[in-house]
This record gives structure tokens, C-alpha cells and sequence, in this order.
């Protein structure tokens, strides 16, 4: 399946995997590139450089094709300024194929000293953005790509709320560059209706997790196929800086806070980086702490190897591409 | 053989999977449109609670539509449970008299008026933006379904779930053919309604920005000039969320939602019953006031740039489609 992405990036799928805090691990991302499609590795698990680079000549070790690296320039208190400068750093000395970056463009951080830096490295950035402006402004700035990110996603959606049927064609209109949609992909019908829009590749985070090779307590898989496209909340917006999660003990307490006016100090033992730590991911333990999944678990039926998912998401999309066509003849 | 087969098409007897939804913020979606879109192959439905005063109107209305084009039309009836048991009747009586081709079901479960809807012996379409509704409305032998997402104007449903989501998710959960709705304006969005497995395309936010549509020439020109981040969503505070165009009304409705809950809002709304449906202006869509009264229209807004007769909308939309699903089958490259 060949877009302007595959062909950029040399990958064989249109199918990107997007930033996932304490599951993106090289073995994850290793699986999902060796099935054809980009694999993600999340920086922010790596404490520095050297930490991050040995991350990645990992994944180098379980595959000899392109994989992507997030980092996401958001407010967080875990991780130190200098971090990001070695993140950096380490993606522009080991010549990493792209990196995906949210938050704050690259052309306004640090005087655009690392945007030149990954450039020069030759490696490919794409920015996730919410909105056409940022669209705008990170393509005329030098990136390669847009990932336009709808407000169904899991994570950080920007607070202006568009969702994904309306985001991509719109941000199609106005950059040159190849652009991704986020937000409620999950299936070959999804491929299918991004690259309508006119996306040339879609981004999943929650998808990937139910994948075999995303090593996590068998209690989250199962959970995120029993729960429905309508247990996802949105949070964070009297603090600046809106979320969505699954809906738990933890983000009803949230919920409550904020409906009441509940402050700061008052949510963030709920959504800090100890919220989402590893007694979700490994222990299975999901009533507390924050688990940033999208709508998209409302079409999440099964676990299976990345290998599987992406076969099968690219035949079912070729397949209904075929049938649309036929309809005209 | 219709150009754009779908089972859609077949069960209303039309020649495109284009749907123009039902629509009641003051007269909308009246003869004008309907007939309009008729005539350019889709189907559209008039909403029956824009005469909820006089009843006689909604017959001339249907009179009206019929002298206007031989192609199948629709009337929606929006199934409020507030609304007198008569008038419901008087309705479906006239859809009797004048064998309205095509029903579409809203708002509320179809369960109180199911003998009543199936004796009409028409297609019958029931509308929802939960799947659980979907499922039921389908079980009680809907012969069609729309769902539509939180991106659409008007009442997209208190749950927030996108288009990208609840389409292909119904889609999955009933064998009936499934419109979907919310976010569409264009060619790329029947393409992708389509791909999503949906059998027609259902839009209100477009069809208002028609020549033919009797709504105020400044709505329609705001339509043009809103961008695709400026409708409000209004109302979830009493559980019955309204999408808008952000404006003076929806920003004030907000801020009292936020400060004072919805004991200020319903306050609010009875100081203001009278103008509208209680809402202060909601019938700015023919007032043309779009500051002062709420404009129920989808994000798509912002996509929507020129004003177009409904037969241009319709034939762009069918000419894009094609084009954007040859591109992507003909697989030189998938770009579409």
C-alpha cells in the first residue's frame, strides 16, 4: 500500500504506531515494524541519552527496518528540561529514521536549535497536532509530516475538540506535506475512510496495545475489549491541559473534582506519571490511576500478533477500496 | 441501476446514498429543500415539529413538496415525549392521506409508536447518536438506521462519540443498512461513509448552505464564514446537548453552565420562553439575528465554502466520491 509516507519512510504499511507511555517498549516496536508498519519507541521512559540510545539500538537488534520515536514537549513534572535535550540528542546521533513529537513545535523550542540538529540528521519529523493552525505552522517550519490528531484519541486531544472527519480533510487542504489521522483508527475500515478524507496514513496507540507483542497483564486486554466506545471522559481542562481516559475510580474522582472546581493539587495524584505506572500495565490493577485510551475501544475486539492486526487492516482496506470502486462500474 | 447502489438507495427508491436530515431549528427543513434534493436524486426529510402549532400547515407543506417533484421525500418526526398524543396522530394520519414515501424516526425510543409506524407500510428510518439505540430501534424492525456523531450540529447526543467511532461500530452491530452522519460536507465524506461500511451519507449542515433552503442569507453566509473550530457545545449541564455556532448566545449559555449549573440554565431558558423553543432565538436560522439566538450547525462549517443550488451540492458530491475512491482503488498510489 503505497502513499507518499510508505514510500518516505521506506515502510510497507501506511500504518503508524503513536507514542505509548510505559507500553511502547522495543520489542512492541520492533514487532510492529517487522509487520510493515512504524513502530514507536517513547522516550520518555529512558531516564537520558545513553538510556535512550541503548533503547534503540535494541530495537536495531530485533529489526532492520524503520521505527519512530515520540517525544512529547507537554507540561510534566517527572521529567527534567535537560531530558528532552538528551532525547534529542541521542535521535540525531543514532540517525533515527523519524521522530513524532506533540506539544510545543520544534521551530519554537530552544530556538529551533534541535529541529535544525534532527534535520541535518536526516531524520523525518512529524508533529501531532489538534488544530490546522499548528498544521500550518509545523509544515511551513520543516517538517515532513502532519499527524492531525481528532478529539476521540486517547492521551492529550487539544481542548478545541475537533474530531477526526472534519480535522483531516481540513488540515488536507491546507499543507503540502503527507498527513496522518489520529483519533478512532483501529480497523482496515478505518485505513479506508482516513485515506478518503485524504490522509495518507493513520496513527493508533490504543489498537497497539492489544497486540500480543505489547506485554502487559492480560486484565488490560480484556478490559479494553469489554469496555465501550462510551466509557472514555475527557478531563483536564480546569488545569489547562485536557486528557482522555478510560473511565475508572480514578477519573470519576477527577470528574468530580473538577465539576466542583477542585484544584490542581487535588487531581493530580490521579493523572501525574505515577498514575499510569506499571500496577495498571503489569498488576492489572484498573480501578485506580490513569489509563489514556481512545473511542476506539469501542471496535477493539481481540488480541493478536502486530503481524495479524496489520495483514488483516490493509487487506480489509484494499478490499473495500475494490468494492467502492465496483460501484461505479 | 442506480449509479451509486447501496441497499439505501434501493429500499427509499433513490438514485444516490445521500441523505438531507431532518432539521427543526425554526423552519429549515421545509418544501424548498426537500423537493430540491429530490430532484437531484438523494432524498430528504422535512421535520414535522416545525408545525408543531398547526398541523395544517405541515399539510400544506406535504402538498406543497408533492407539486414540486414525483421523486421519493420524507418527513421526520421528531418523537419528543412532551409533545400531546394528538399531534402524533394527526401526523401519521398525514402521512396516510398523502402516502408520504419515506419516514424518519428521532429524539426517543420509535417503542410507544411502533404499531402506528409499521401499518404505515413505508421505508422507515429511525435516527441515533447511541449504538444500544441503534440496536433497539433495529429490533423493533427499523428498516434503516442513521447514527450520527458529536461533530454534527443540532442534538448529537449527550455521549461525545465521534463519527469515526459509532459509524463503523453500528455498522457491525445490525444487518439493516446504516446512514452516518456528523462531520460530512462533500465527496471525500461519501467516499469515506462508504469505506466506514455506512450506505448513505447523512448531512443537515451542508444542505442549509443551499440556494434552496429558506433559512436567513446571514446563516447561510455564516456557514461560510465559521471555521471548522468554532461551534460551542451547549446544554450537557441538562442533559440535552446542543452543537452550535459559537456565538454572543452560546458563549453566554456556557458561561452559566459553568458557574451556575442547571438550575441557572433552566432558569435562563424559562426567562426566555417565548422566543423560540425556549431557548432564546432559536429561530435565528430565519431571523438571520446570529448573534443573539442559537445557530444548531455542525463542525463541518468550516469546511463548507460557497453557498451552492442543492443539485450542484449533490452532483459535487457524487463527481468527488468517484474520484477520490478511482484514485485510491486504482493503487499507483493511495492518495486520494
Amino acid at each position: 500500500m503505497k502513499t507518499r509516507l510508505t514510500e518516505m519512510l521506506g515502510i510497507e504499511y501506511p500504518v503508524v504506531c503513536g507514542g505509548l507511555m510505559r507500553l511502547a517498549y522495543p520489542p512492541l516496536c520492533a514487532a510492529i515494524s517487522n509487520a510493515g508498519g512504524l513502530g514507536n519507541l517513547t522516550s520518555a521512559m529512558y531516564e537520558d541519552k545513553a538510556a535512550l540510545k541503548a533503547a534503540i539500538r535494541e530495537v536495531r537488534e530485533l529489526t532492520d527496518k524503520p521505527f519512530i520515536v515520540n517525544v512529547t514537549l507537554l507540561p510534566n513534572i517527572s521529567i527534567k528540561p535537560e531530558q528532552y535535550h538528551d532525547y534529542f540528542e541521542a535521535c540525531a546521533e543514532e540517525k533515527v529514521s523519524a521522530m513524532e513529537i506533540g506539544g510545543v513545535p520544534l521551530s519554537r523550542y530552544e530556538g529551533g536549535t534541535y529541529l535544525k540538529l534532527l534535520k541535518d540528521a536526516g531524520v523525518r519529523l512529524f508533529h501531532k497536532v489538534g488544530s490546522v493552525r499548528h498544521g500550518r505552522h509545523v509544515a511551513a517550519s520543516g517538517y515532513d509530516g502532519v499527524i492531525a490528531a481528532g478529539v476521540e484519541e486517547g492521551g492529550h486531544p487539544l481542548n478545541e475538540n475537533v474530531a477526526s472527519t472534519v480535522l483531516t480533510p481540513r488540515m488536507v487542504e491546507e499543507v503540502d506535506v503527507p498527513v496522518i489521522t489520529a483519533g478512532g483508527m483501529v480497523n482496515g475500515r478505518s485505513l479506508a475512510a482516513a485515506l478518503c478524507l485524504g490522509a495518507e496514513g493513520i496513527l493508533m496507540g490504543t489498537r497497539f496495545i492489544n497486540t500480543v507483542e505489547c506485554r502487559v497483564h492480560p486484565k488490560v486486554h480484556q478490559e479494553l475489549i469489554d469496555r465501550q466506545e462510551n466509557e472514555t471522559v475527557l478531563y483536564g481542562n480546569t488545569i489547562g491541559l485536557q486528557g482522555r481516559a478510560l473511565l475508572n475510580d480514578s477519573m470519576r474522582k477527577v470528574v468530580e473534582a473538577e465539576a466542583r472546581g477542585g484544584g490542581l493539587n487535588e487531581i493530580l495524584p490521579h493523572i501525574s506519571g505515577a498514575a499510569y505506572g506499571d500496577h495498571i500495565w503489569q498488576e492489572g490493577k484498573l480501578d485506580t490511576g490513569l489509563i489514556p485510551v481512545g473511542q476506539s475501544i469501542g471496535l477493539i475486539h481481540d488480541t493478536v500478533s502486530c503481524k495479524e492486526l496489520l495483514d488483516r487492516m490493509v487487506r480489509e482496506a484494499e478490499e473495500i477500496l475494490s468494492q467502492n470502486k465496483a460501484r461505479f462500474e | 441501476m442506480s449509479f451509486f447502489e447501496t441497499r439505501f438507495t434501493k429500499l427509499f427508491g433513490i438514485e444516490y446514498p445521500i441523505i438531507q436530515g431532518g432539521m427543526a431549528a425554526g423552519l429549515v427543513s421545509t418544501a424548498e429543500l426537500t423537493a430540491a434534493v429530490a430532484n437531484a436524486g438523494g432524498i430528504g426529510f422535512m421535520c414535522a415539529i416545525q408545525w408543531i402549532d398547526d398541523v395544517g400547515k405541515l399539510e400544506e407543506e406535504i402538498a406543497k413538496v408533492k407539486g414540486m417533484t414525483d421523486k421519493p421525500f420524507g418527513i421526520n418526526v421528531t418523537l419528543f415525549p412532551q409533545i400531546g398524543e394528538k399531534w402524533f396522530d394527526d401526523v401519521f394520519n398525514l402521512i396516510e392521506k398523502y402516502q408520504v414515501p419515506a419516514l424518519e424516526t428521532s429524539a426517543r425510543s420509535p417503542q410507544p409508536w411502533i404499531d402506528r409506524i409499521k401499518a404505515l407500510g413505508i421505508p422507515w428510518m429511525h435516527k441515533v447518536a447511541r449504538i444500544r439505540d441503534g440496536i433497539k430501534a433495529a429490533g423493533l424492525g427499523a428498516d434503516a438506521l442513521t447514527i450520527i456523531g458529536s461533530e454534527e450540529g443540532g442534538h448529537p447526543g449527550a455521549e461525545r462519540n465521534a463519527t469515526s467511532v459509532v459509524g463503523p461500530l453500528l455498522v457491525d452491530e445490525v444487518d439493516v443498512p446504516v446512514a452516518i452522519g456528523g462531520g460530512f460536507c462533500d465527496g471525500r465524506g461519501l467516499a469515506a461513509v462508504l469505506a466506514m461500511g455506512g450506505e448513505a451519507v447523512y448531512m443537515g449542515t451542508r444542505f442549509c448552505a443551499s440556494e434552496e433552503c429558506i433559512i436567513h442569507p446571514k446563516v447561510k453566509q455564516l456557514i461560510v464564514d465559521t471555521a471548522y473550530n468554532e461551534t460551542d457545545y451547549i446544554l450537557m449541564s441538562i442533559g440535552d446537548p446542543v452543537r452550535a455556532i459559537r456565538n454572543k448566545r452560546t458563549q453566554e449559555i456556557l458561561q452559566i453552565e459553568q458557574t451556575e449549573g442547571a438550575a441557572g440554565i433552566r432558569k435562563f431558558m424559562s426567562a426566555h420562553r417565548g422566543e423560540g423553543q425556549g431557548l432564546g432565538g432559536r429561530t435565528a436560522m430565519n431571523t438571520g439575528d446570529i448573534e443573539e439566538g442559537v445557530l444548531p450547525l455542525g463542525m463541518v462549517s468550516g469546511r463548507i465554502k460557497e453557498i451552492k443550488p442543492v443539485k450542484e451540492i449533490v452532483d459535487d458530491i457524487v463527481a468527488e466520491a468517484d474520484e477520490v475512491i478511482r484514485k485510491l482503488a486504482d493503487r499507483k498510489t493511495w492518495k486520494a
